[in-house]
């Protein structure tokens, strides 16, 4: 048995709680990325990573293993951060609805 | 729809809270949503396209929570029982189940009326895992998975409703 929509679906769309936090989650994005930028600027970014670049290659081989062990683990530090700040994000959003 | 499509879908509600990606699942699960609320209420239209109404509005806020571990359908369904559940519990005792909205008693409905009438006799568990069952063709499995009842209990829900339902239809010359 179908049961036939008859403006069921459109009276829904309707229901649908607005995400006003939408708007402010995506300013307090543009607002970090912009703290970033700005800091990375201010504290000579570029040359930081540069010289790092550097360093990582003119030191021995035996010193990368460490260097790689290392950058693993913040990449997943970072992706977990990531994980737990967007999950926290989300849960926020939904109790401001 | 398949379930990638669904996954697809839902993932774009989530993460982009896209409206008419949501709009899609609306109109594709409405059909099943309401005739679970149909036979539940024992056919009150209103009442039924309220609670799916509750439903699609606590799929939409929480769809964050849908994992793709089941069928979309099944993951609505299970937020539709709980609608139902919060609904029974929240009624007041005068209300009983026994009210049945009315009817035109035509020959031709005088089935569906009938059967109606069986349904209300079951209780709330037992209507509910008889219709999963028999009208959403749900398998045990799925019915406790629903309900988050155990299956040794959906499957006495069944037992006993099946039979309920099967002495009041014979009582009333639907005798084989």
């Amino acid at each position: 048995m179908t049961v036939a929509d008859n403006g069921f679906s459109d009276r829904v769309m309707e229901r649908i709680p607005r995400r006003s936090t939408r708007r402010l989650s995506r300013l307090w994005t543009i607002f970090c990325v912009a703290v970033a930028g700005a800091l990375f600027v201010v504290f000579d970014g570029c040359n930081v990573v540069a010289q790092g670049l550097v360093m990582m290659l003119k030191t021995r081989p035996t010193q990368h293993g460490l260097l790689m062990l290392t950058l693993a683990v913040g990449v997943v530090w970072l992706l977990a951060f990531i994980e737990v700040t967007t999950r926290v994000a989300h849960r926020e959003r939904l109790r401001l609805v | 729809m398949s379930r990638l499509n669904d996954i697809s879908l839902a993932t774009q509600v989530a993460v982009f809270h896209n409206k008419r990606a949501f709009d899609q699942l609306v109109r594709e699960y409405q059909s099943p949503v309401r005739r679970f609320f149909l036979t539940q209420t024992l056919g009150d239209e209103m009442l039924s396209d309220d609670l799916a109404q509750d439903t699609f509005v606590k799929a939409y806020t929480h769809i964050g929570q849908y994992r793709g571990t089941s069928s979309f359908l099944t993951w609505l369904t299970r937020i539709a029982y709980n609608v139902w559940y919060d609904h029974v519990r929240s009624r007041r005792p005068t209300e009983d189940v026994e009210r049945l909205p009315e009817q035109s008693s035509s020959s031709s409905a005088s089935l569906s009326m009938d059967l109606r009438k069986a349904l209300a006799t079951l209780k709330e568990d037992e209507r509910t895992c008889i219709t999963l069952q028999q009208i959403d063709g749900y398998d045990i499995k799925e019915i406790a998975r629903i309900t988050q009842m155990k299956e040794g209990t959906v499957k006495s829900h069944l037992s006993r409703g099946k039979e309920k339902l099967a002495n009041y239809l014979r009582q009333n010359g639907y005798d084989r």
